[in-house]
């Protein structure tokens, strides 16, 4: 019998617990994905070591279908995995994870298809990998090379997988809301209705006017705290920079910015992302 | 591609390298270094060197030293590097005057065994890739994390250390790796010249080449058995990066729901190769695309990966199919309206307002153009429009074309529609050019825009970068103009163009226009086949000014190259190159010729001559015919003063003492040049161009 989306979960979650990373819980902000949480955006800097694993719901407003769509949502599970440093056997460490999961990698197509990864908001890039099992792109590899606008050294080892697919996949499912979450509720009876109030508010109800103005005092804020002189808090800085980032995509999906001031608004973002990862180097005694 | 290349450079370093220290290889009996096996694939680069000799070239090598006369300190430092104790040891030669010192280093034959695993790592240090990253502590970049290097000479398996920095190193191994498919096993390598084999035993084509015929003769196998056949252009880059992909191919078919056929051709293609990597086939014998598609696994391919092939491509066609539908769902002009949020480009406004300006620009050029304005004008306002649709939004480059499938989806005129989808054409230097009048308009209407706008926000390329692609439209442009017949001033079609944007601008932007143009056609005309290069080259040296109307430009070069060709024509060029080049000495405007003051008989004659052609389609009217016949006649006119023009320079100076009678006989010339210069530059022909001077 295959695997639940929550059993899913908890194997992945035992899984990498054995291989030494700490089980944490989702970051409690909207973010757009599972590497804007601190655990994967501000650990990734500096020397330390560290090895995370965790769900995170991620919101993107702009790919709402008001619950009508087999395939996409305007809120999906990230399951997100970070190594620092990146191991030497990453890709089998990940093959394996499959395998706990119940796809058998020899009798499945599983390929690694060359693929850079960029955030423009977080001054980020990397090099890595797209894995493709039977054809369809079950998670993302990534060496992260520089985060908010910093070299890291070490080098961390990303791997992202996009829950709902792999259960899909697993499940041998076509429409999401079929997916069996747990064996007495379907991914429909959690989800459907969310998906389509978001849906609602992310393309008609969200009020731009308020929202543009909640993004300049965010922003403001965040300075201000980076600026404090004599004490440095990043980490209360860096939620509201997440904050900000995500007005910006509900700006987005309210089709309320143009294309020009779309890349203004990235910039000031990454600005605040910027801030955030000097002050946060600083404090643990590198900057 | 990617890994072909890389390996090849990583051998050709090799090589170097080998061939630096006196390592042969290759077999070649005088000594050359010959060839050198490549193999690639998605997990390995290595390459095969056969017949490597197993004790190097003993071989001396000259190194210069500093001047005798150096500082004590730079010929200590000369004599420590080389293991010199005292310039004794050297040898002194002269160079450039100078004295200096020279060491002879003598290299004896060494083992070659001691020398390649060194080599190796140099070479491996010398790669560049486009894009690489570090891992973990380390300092060394590659194109993703390096696990293994095995070297094996022979039946010996060479030892070494890579240092990663950081503190890291890797040692060579002493082991590849079988396919994953069957666990990634150590394998080893006994001797090198099995390596092939070997790693085909454990499931690995390393032949990159091998790999892909193999992996398309089970394409064709597969085709074949379902009466299906490949898509045309299908592309041969889209094989190697699938080929890239897999150690080991494996070929198989999956099918396509019935439900999705009736999508766009474009779209079904562009999702299955685009996005998926899938190869897309046709029906055999038949334009209709088949409901099938191939693809090539990495493992031997059982029911369950063709079912969840099958499943993501219908997830992503399910995606193709809502933004479809969505888009169905409002007529095509109301995108045009959504297009005031959409930004052209900066200082040029919305993309809303380049449809209205090229509403505009395309009515002036209806007239030319010999189309119905209103037809014009529609098509214009719907030209754009698909790039607020979702669909575009998700398939950047099937601009233009989802554009035109809507218009005709949506029962709007089949011209109209075809224009829309059409208008981006020509993607490439051998696609067909557009030749309907109505397309053309559109086609040129939109690159014209481009071009003035970029030039009016002073975006103009420079002689490297040209990121909006300027070269193209300009001489998407001159093409359009020339293959279609049409004439038309440069200057009078960006000024129109220039005038739509409502602002003041610098008239000099119209030269600078047509200068751009010009050159830009000029280029392409002189590296094509159909006119030698210094026709083209005597034909644009006339100026920018006298070629504002490119078909006209193209006639002259055509006139002039029959003309040249047939017969003994070279007394012409002969004696208008020696004329142009009296006056290139000579300034001043040309005035009048005043016959009293023409003495010598064949000065007098050659007057005669003169009025005769001038009289006979010389007129500084512009008669209207730039057609290639009358610039043939034009020429053959002028022929006529070849005889004159010798006898001219075999009997007169021009350079009289009189200043009456020079300056009289350079007015003469004058004017004979500028007749010339209707047509071209004829001091800019090669010389080889006159045969016997006087005939």
């Amino acid at each position: 019998m295959p695997l639940t989306l929550q059993d899913i979960i908890l194997t992945l979650h035992r899984y990498w617990g054995e291989q030494g990373c700490v089980i944490l819980q989702p970051y409690d902000m909207q973010v757009g994905a599972g590497t804007f949480h601190w655990a994967t955006a501000l650990r990734s800097l500096g020397k330390g070591d560290w090895k995370a694993a965790y769900v995170q719901a991620c919101r993107r407003p702009k790919d709402g279908r008001y619950g009508d769509n087999p395939n996409r949502l305007q809120h999906y599970y990230q399951y997100q995995v970070i190594l620092k440093p990146s191991p030497r056997q990453s890709q089998e460490l990940y093959l394996g994870s499959l395998a706990a999961i119940g796809i058998d990698t020899a009798k499945h197509d599983i390929r690694f298809v060359e693929d850079d990864w960029e955030s423009p908001t977080l001054a980020a890039w990397g090099l890595g990998w797209e894995v493709w099992c039977d054809g369809m792109e079950v998670s993302q590899f990534t060496y992260f090379q520089q985060v908010c606008g910093f070299d890291c050294r070490p080098v961390s080892c990303e791997l992202t997988y996009g829950l709902e697919r792999l259960g899909m996949y697993v499940q041998g499912v076509e429409n999401v809301y079929d997916l069996r979450f747990s064996d007495d509720y379907s991914y429909g009876d959690v989800f459907r209705l969310a998906e389509s109030q978001h849906s609602y508010y992310n393309f008609v109800y969200a009020d731009s006017a308020i929202l543009l103005g909640r993004f300049d005092e965010i922003e403001g804020e965040c300075f201000a705290l980076l600026e404090l002189g004599d004490l440095d808090l990043p980490l209360p800085a860096y939620d509201l920079c997440l904050q900000a980032n995500h007005v910006f995509n509900l700006l987005d999906s309210r089709k309320a910015i143009g294309v020009v001031e779309r890349q203004a608004y990235i910039g000031r973002v990454r600005n605040m992302a910027r801030g955030c990862a000097e002050a946060y180097l600083r404090v643990v005694g590198e900057g | 591609m990617q890994q072909q290349d890389a390996v090849h450079r990583l051998g050709e370093n090799l090589k170097s390298t080998l061939t630096a220290l006196g390592i042969g290889f290759g077999g070649d009996s005088d000594g050359r270094a010959g060839r050198v096996i490549e193999f690639s694939t998605p997990r390995r680069l290595s390459l095969l060197f056969e017949k490597v000799c197993l004790m190097s070239q003993p071989f001396s090598k000259e190194i210069k030293g500093p001047r005798i006369s150096a500082a004590v300190a730079a010929i200590n430092g000369f004599l420590q590097k080389h293991e010199l104790t005292s310039v004794e040891q050297c040898e002194v030669r002269d160079v450039k005057g100078h004295a200096c010192y020279f060491v002879r280093l003598e290299q004896p034959s060494r083992k070659s065994a001691d020398l390649i695993a060194n080599a190796v790592i140099q070479a491996i240090r010398a790669q560049s890739w486009s894009k690489s990253m570090r891992f973990a502590h380390q300092d060394f970049t590659w194109v993703r994390p390096l696990r293994n290097i095995l070297v094996v000479l022979g039946d010996e398996c060479l030892r070494g250390e890579l240092d990663l920095g950081g503190g890291e190193s890797l040692p060579f191994g002493e082991h590849s790796f079988s396919h994953r498919a069957s666990g990634n096993k150590a394998v080893i390598i006994k001797n090198a010249c099995d390596y092939e084999e070997i790693l085909r035993h454990n499931g690995v084509i390393v032949s990159a080449q091998q790999r892909q015929d193999k992996m398309l003769t089970a394409l064709k196998k597969k085709f074949n058995s379902h009466a299906l056949s490949f898509i045309p252009d299908a592309k041969a880059a889209l094989l190697q990066e699938i080929n890239g992909l897999v150690e080991y191919p494996h070929v198989a078919m999956g099918k396509i729901p019935q439900r999705f056929m009736s999508l766009p051709r474009t779209v079904l293609i562009s999702v299955m190769w685009r996005q998926q990597k899938y190869i897309p086939c046709f029906e055999k014998n038949s334009e209709n695309l088949a409901k099938h598609f191939a693809f090539v696994a990495n493992v031997p391919v059982v029911q369950q990966i063709i079912s969840g092939n099958e499943r993501v491509l219908q997830a992503r066609l399910q995606d193709a199919e809502f933004l479809f539908g969505e888009d169905m769902r409002t007529p095509l002009g109301e995108y045009t309206e959504k297009l005031k949020h959409m930004h052209y480009f900066e200082g040029l406004g919305s993309m809303h307002a380049k449809v209205l300006r090229l509403q505009n620009l395309a009515t002036k050029l209806a007239g030319l153009l010999k189309l119905d304005v209103a037809l014009v004008r529609d098509t214009a306002y719907l030209l754009k429009a698909d790039l607020m649709t979702e669909m575009v939004g998700e398939f950047p480059d099937l601009q233009g074309i989802i554009g035109g499938e809507y218009a005709r989806r949506q029962g709007i005129d089949a011209d109209i529609a075809s224009a829309i989808e059409t208008h981006y054409q020509p993607q490439n230097p051998t696609a067909p050019l557009l030749r309907k009048r109505l397309n053309v308009c559109m086609a040129l209407a939109d690159r014209l825009d481009h071009l003035v706008g970029f030039w009016l926000i002073g975006k103009q390329p420079t002689s490297s970068k040209d990121p909006f692609a300027l070269r193209r439209a300009a001489l998407e442009s001159m093409h359009l103009l020339v293959e279609n017949n049409i004439s038309v001033s440069l200057s009078q079609l960006f000024t129109w163009s220039a005038d739509e944007y409502s602002r003041d601008y610098d008239k000099d932007i119209i030269l600078s226009l047509r200068q751009f143009c010009h050159q830009r056609y000029k280029l392409l005309l002189s590296q094509g086949i159909k006119f030698d290069s210094y026709i083209i080259e005597a034909v644009f040296a006339t100026g920018v000014q006298v070629n504002d109307n490119m078909l006209d430009t193209h006639h002259k070069a055509e006139a002039l190259q029959k003309f040249l060709k047939s017969g003994n024509r070279q007394g012409l060029a002969f004696g208008l190159k020696r004329v142009a080049n009296i006056l290139k000495d000579v300034a001043g405007d040309a005035a009048a010729v005043q016959i009293k003051f023409l003495k010598d008989a064949a000065e007098k004659q050659l007057w005669q001559a003169y009025q005769n052609h001038f009289s006979a389609c010389g007129t500084d009217k512009d008669s209207g015919d730039h057609s290639v016949q009358a610039y043939q006649v034009h020429l053959q006119s002028l022929e006529k003063l070849t005889p004159h023009i010798d006898k001219f320079f075999d009997e007169v100076l021009v350079h009289a003492k009189s200043e009456e009678l020079r300056q009289n006989r350079v007015n003469l010339l004058k004017a004979i040049h500028q007749q010339a210069r209707k047509i071209a530059d004829f001091s800019r022909l090669p010389d080889f161009v006159q045969a016997s001077p006087k005939t």
